[in-house]
């Protein structure tokens, strides 16, 4: 046998008996790259899904990329800011690097205290090295440094101490809005005015919050009333500049004040707001009220008469005027001439029960609706007897804080219709549309009335009290009130609180100014008088005479016969009897 | 030899190009993504100045501090009731205009002077009458020491003028 038929043999052989196997290698084969192709198909599909469907058409549709929702949960971290009505900013959060320390890296702490006491203002050195050498491994050292401070830091090359950011509230207008706007703790908390009660709308961040605040009023409100506790040498007091026909609160100041930077430095009394938590006998300017009931519940004449002669005995209680006319008044007379013994005859006449309701409907037996928490309850007497209800018409035995006052005598002027003040800007309102938070639909007075409140209040400006608030050309008009505090439960002649409340221009109400004025003292000028009429009248006419031109509004000068208090100088019986005239109430 | 057949062929090179093509796309992915990550975060750096510029700017506007500022430096009083006039008509006829408005001079063309005007024309058409205009008066300015020193602080202010002093 050859050896190639060998092979030939050999190899048959192979093929023989091989066969199989490599039909079965062939086989596996095949199935192999089908599943290679179909993986292959698989990619090949996720690569069309990932570049087309999913890269490609969206964009073609115009739909926004997903990533774009990263810069914005960044922004979720910042606080919202505040802004007045103009965009002014009253509060901001900016970015800022805390200094911490882990004391476990800190090899020196005597050099590291040294430096740091040295380098960067408000780190005390004994506090430091005692922090330094703690067990912790964590401890803040300074929250919110200056760009510079940290830089300064930074040279020192200490591993041990380092930084995180933090966010740090800014209030760019300082002590201007503190106690609407609030203030907020090193965290981040609102902790009280606007920054509390929305604050965890605030926290979200976004959109800034508008305020109805003008910083501008604010300023010219702050600034006179600075003035004028300067040069009675007040206490403090509180003002409000309050737009009548949407309730909007332009301007709310209450003194002394504090810096929301800095709240930790600021007493009681600076932090204290005057404005919505505190409530004070209001004295003469709830004589608005008692009138109003009186001509809106039992429709009297003008003309009718009070007997003012003497003193009004009722139980232990006498009533009396500081300034006795002595002889029967008109219901102009009574409200111009601010006569206690007048206003409780009419509180008497409008009874118990119907003053009350009154009361109440107007808001002043409830804490005031507005939108911080800082708000004071009325102190009104648990049981109204008679004598509540006489001395509740001019303004005593009954507490309520300023904006009561402002909101309440408001709803009457404006129409009739009540009115809720409000702090924050409704945007949509704010772009021309109507005012949909403040229907007009809870009626209190009618429209006669109204007018009548609006004519009376008028000629407490030309004839009465308040001719000191008069500014030529706006027709003012409102009511002064001057109460006495109470010291030690007994009524204390020489601590008055002084108030003016106006409203301008009178023919139709936009604006109210009201102004209080926590004890002040008579100078030479005022011929030692501290009432309302001398303190407060003043300071609203200033304001008014600031704001309206700021504000743009024409002045309309108008003869006498055009007044509109014109009508009621028929009732006017004795011209003489006019200029600072003082109400108060003694309890025996 | 089997190994290199056509298709096999075809199938490397194809995988090969598109492994290189999935790695170059990586990469640029990776790039635009630092690009964009570079960009955002210098985005939020700006934003951040911003923030701090506008703190600053209201901070720096505040009304008392600028109530200080125009009181030191300019002759601006706060609008007063009195100054305020609705209408124009009512204004003081006191300010004479810087430029008296003038008609323009009527030009006379040449060959009218050798025109033949009618009998039954008006002399004074011919040529025009010349009213003497007043004399142009400026409205005096006040020249007081609180201008000059607001002018001096503006050009000390203006760096060109070699001032500001950082």
């Amino acid at each position: 046998m050859s050896i190639v038929t060998r092979l030939r043999k050999s190899r048959l052989r192979i093929d023989g008996s091989k066969r199989s196997a490599l039909d079965m290698a062939h086989g596996r084969l095949t199935l192999i790259g089908l599943g290679f192709s179909l993986l292959y198909l698989m990619v090949g599909a996720r690569v069309v899904d990932l570049t087309v469907l999913q890269g490609v058409l969206p964009r073609l549709n115009g739909s926004v990329a997903e990533r774009t929702l990263e810069p914005e949960l960044q922004q979720m971290a910042l606080r919202a800011d505040i802004i007045d009505r103009n965009g002014v900013l009253l509060a901001t959060s900016l970015e800022t690097a805390s200094l911490y320390a882990d004391p476990a890296l800190i090899s020196d702490p005597l050099r590291v205290a040294t430096a740091l006491s040295q380098t960067v203002p408000g780190i005390v050195y004994g506090d430091t090295l005692e922090k330094l050498q703690r067990k912790s491994r964590f401890i803040w050292l300074k929250r919110n440094l200056t760009p510079e401070e940290q830089y300064r830091i930074l040279e020192l090359g200490e591993p041990g101490l380092q930084f995180q950011t933090e966010y740090k509230r800014i209030y760019p207008q300082g002590e201007l809005s503190a106690h609407m706007v609030g203030y907020s703790s090193v965290d981040g908390q609102g902790l009280a005015g606007v920054e509390r009660s929305f604050d965890k709308l605030l926290a979200k961040g976004g959109k800034p919050l508008a305020l109805t605040l003008d910083i501008r009023l604010q300023h010219i409100l702050r600034r006179e009333m600075g003035k004028t506790i300067h040069e009675f040498n007040a206490k403090g007091g509180a003002g409000i500049i309050m737009d009548v026909v949407s309730g909007e609160i332009l301007a709310a100041t209450s003194l002394p004040d504090f810096d929301p930077q800095n709240p930790s430095v600021a007493t009681p009394d600076q932090l204290f707001n005057n404005i919505t938590l505190g409530v004070y006998e209001p004295g003469s300017t709830m004589k608005i009220f008692s009138t109003a009931a009186l001509l809106d519940l039992k429709n009297p004449s003008l003309g009718m008469t009070f007997d003012t002669t003497k003193p009004l005995k009722v139980g232990r209680h006498t009533i009396h005027d500081y300034h006795p006319e002595n002889r029967p008044l008109t219901i102009p007379e009574v409200f111009m001439h601010s006569s206690n013994i007048g206003s409780a005859l009419m509180g008497q006449m409008v009874g118990t029960e119907a003053l009350k309701n009154f009361y109440s409907d107007l808001g002043m037996l409830d804490p005031v609706t507005i939108e911080i928490a800082e708000k004071g309850r009325p102190l009104a007497p648990a049981q109204w007897r008679e004598i509540n209800t006489l001395t509740a018409a001019f303004g005593h035995g009954i507490s309520v804080s300023p904006l009561h006052i402002v909101s309440a005598a408001s709803s009457i002027v404006r129409g009739g219709t009540l009115v809720k003040p409000t702090l924050i800007l409704n945007e949509a309102q704010a772009k021309g549309g109507k005012n949909a938070t403040n229907h007009d639909d809870i009626r209190i007075v009618s429209q006669q009335t109204s007018h009548r409140m609006r004519q009376l209040m008028r000629l407490v400006v030309t004839d009465g009290t308040a001719k000191k608030a008069d500014v030529p050309g706006y027709n003012v008009g409102g009511k002064t009130g001057t109460a006495e505090k109470i010291v030690n439960g007994r009524y204390d002649r020489q601590k008055k609180i002084s108030s003016f409340l106006g409203f301008f221009p009178m023919e139709a109400p936009r604006y109210a100014v009201f102004i209080m004025v926590d004890e002040p003292k008579g100078t030479k000028q005022s011929y030692g008088y501290a009432t309302g009429g001398w303190v407060a009248a003043p300071a609203a006419g200033a304001v008014i005479s600031s704001m309206a031109p700021l504000l743009g509004i024409e002045p309309h000068l108008t003869d006498d016969e055009d007044d509109l208090s014109f009508t009621l100088k028929p009732y006017l019986h004795d011209k003489k009897h006019q200029g600072g005239q003082l109400a108060t109430f003694t309890t025996e | 030899m089997k190994i290199f057949k056509l298709s096999t062929l075809l199938a490397l090179s194809l995988s090969v190009a598109s492994g290189a093509m999935l790695f170059s796309t990586a990469q640029k992915v990776q790039q635009t993504e630092s690009v964009l990550n570079r960009a955002r975060s210098a985005v939020a750096q700006e934003q951040q100045t911003i923030r701090v510029l506008r703190a600053e700017w209201d901070y720096l506007n505040r009304p008392d501090r600028l109530e200080a500022l125009v009181k030191n430096n300019l002759e601006l009083a706060p609008a007063k009731p009195e100054t305020l006039q609705p209408d124009t008509a009512d204004l003081p006829n006191v300010f004479v205009p810087f430029v008296p408005a003038r008609k323009p001079a009527r030009i006379i063309p040449e060959d009218a002077l050798v025109k033949t005007v009618p009998v039954s024309s008006p002399e004074g058409e011919l040529l025009p009458q010349t009213v003497p205009l007043p004399k142009p008066q400026m409205p005096e300015m006040p020249q007081e020491p609180a201008r000059d020193q607001f002018q001096k602080l503006l050009n000390d202010l203006t760096p060109a003028n070699g001032g500001d002093k950082p």
